[in-house]
């Protein structure tokens, strides 16, 4: 077996470790399977951060790309979902933060409105949820979506933070209070 | 909202994330006045993760993104502009070197306002005057221009050249020398010994002197250089030099005294 095998049987032993060798010898099917089976969840976490489902798509074509051009680099520390994790919420926040002055200029409820027309929203979810998403910083949106829309543990968000496990609680507290905060001021008491 | 103990905020939270039914009752009844915040979280929670998107469909194929494969562009572009600043900086620097060096050696050049020597008693003193009734300064048609002189100028400084039996290119270098001067001499020129006893006296003085005497006139090209032709003008007076007039015969301290000497004339173009 070769090292980058022997690599796989170590502390943090994950599945997709095996799909990274076969990527890592040129097997292109085994990237295709790794982007399917993450797909979801890394739209999720642009969607999450960037508000806009196109930037949201676009920035998941980035993230895939950045992934595939570096995954020589993947050290294995962590697991692969993780590090994937972690590249989709630098990523995002950078293409956030670029957007930012875009945003500045489109009133959040005109953006909310193309943001729901290529997908079908959930008929129960009330649309100040994601207005007020939208008035907090891109950090706070990715803690939001890595706990409710990806449902990672405390840990898994520190380590795709790259913070520890008490900074990621506390990180997700005040994240949490200030979106409570922009609900109610949006006129939300969830009553 | 009420003010909230930290560890009851977090057991609301974590109630409200669990949406487990029994909990949630049993914090309403020991809380009944916190239970219009309690379902307002239980809304906001249950919001939050229905607000989870709908994926759209894959891409059957993982296409990737132009904008990450075209991560050195960003760089390429950085490159392209270090190199045109620098460019820039150079040309900058050439433009400013070649400003100094046309200022200096344009110093001289004769300004809209004509300069014109006030007086033949003083050559080194100048006047200026300007036409009265002319908004656009120049030199009128019918007027001959005139090479403007100042005392700080190589033809005001003072030279000294004492000398018997000395060639005249001798000495119309020992002039250029001390002057800092640039003669050309035309074809045609003398080439006479001389006598000379000059002391202290502006170099355009000495020229006119010998010019005089041997038949050249010094025409002044710039600020530094004049061009000796063999030639005088048959109407020109003459410019006095120093106080009066040269006498060859009678050196003086100030002013001097030209002898011409037996010598050749010869054709050729010199320059000192």
């Amino acid at each position: 077996m070769s090292s980058a095998y022997d690599t796989t049987q170590g502390e943090h032993y994950d599945d997709d470790y095996v799909l990274v060798d076969r990527i890592l010898l040129s097997d292109h099917h085994a990237f295709q399977s790794l982007y399917e089976k993450y797909y979801d969840r890394v739209y999720a976490i642009a969607k999450g951060i960037l508000i806009d489902a196109e930037e949201a798509a676009d920035a998941v074509q980035e993230i895939f790309t950045l992934v595939y051009k570096n995954l020589v680099k993947f050290d294995r520390r962590s697991k692969f979902s993780t590090w994937l994790f972690r590249i989709a919420v630098n990523r995002s926040i950078q293409s956030a933060r670029r957007l930012k002055f875009r945003r500045h200029l489109t009133p959040y409820t005109d953006a909310a409105e193309s943001v729901a027309e290529p997908e079908r929203a959930p008929e129960e979810v009330d649309p100040r949820i994601g207005e007020a998403m939208a008035t907090l910083h891109p950090n706070d949106r990715a803690i939001l979506t890595l706990f409710y829309w990806d449902e990672l543990s405390l840990q898994e968000i520190a380590e795709s933070l790259g913070c520890s496990s008490n900074a990621a609680k506390t990180r997700l507290f005040r994240a949490r209070e200030r979106f409570k905060s922009a609900f109610e001021l949006l006129g939300g008491t969830g009553e | 909202m009420k003010n909230l103990s930290p560890e009851l905020n977090n057991m609301m939270w974590q109630i409200a994330e669990a949406r487990d039914e029994a909990a949630i009752e049993e914090f309403v009844s020991k809380h009944p006045d916190l239970r219009g915040e309690m379902i307002s979280r239980v809304n906001m929670v249950q919001g939050l993760k229905g607000s989870k998107p709908h994926t759209p469909k894959v891409s059957a194929k993982f296409l990737p993104s132009p904008r990450s494969l075209s991560r050195e562009t960003p760089r390429a572009l950085a490159l392209t502009v270090v190199v045109f600043l620098v460019a820039a900086g150079a040309f900058a620097t050439m433009g400013v070197l070649r400003f100094i060096e046309n200022r200096n050696t344009t110093a001289t050049v004769v300004t809209p306002e004509k300069l014109r020597p006030v007086s033949a008693n003083n050559g080194s003193q100048i006047e200026q005057t300007v036409p009265q009734g002319r908004s656009q300064p120049g030199p009128m048609p019918d007027e001959k221009p005139v090479q403007p002189l100042r005392a700080e100028e190589p033809f005001q400084r003072p030279v000294t050249i004492v000398a018997k039996n000395m060639t005249l290119d001798m000495v119309l270098n020992d002039i250029a020398i001390q002057a800092g001067l640039d003669l050309q001499s035309a074809p045609g020129m003398p080439e006479a010994m001389v006598e000379i006893d000059f002391r202290e006296t502006p170099a355009i003085q000495v020229l006119e002197a010998l010019g005089q005497t041997f038949g050249f006139t010094a025409l002044i090209q710039t600020s530094s250089s004049a061009l000796l032709i063999p030639a005088r003008d048959q109407n020109d007076p003459g410019t006095p030099i120093g106080s009066g007039s040269v006498r060859p015969s009678e050196p003086s301290n100030r002013g001097g005294k030209l002898t011409p000497l037996p010598g050749l004339n010869n054709d050729t173009t010199q320059s000192r």
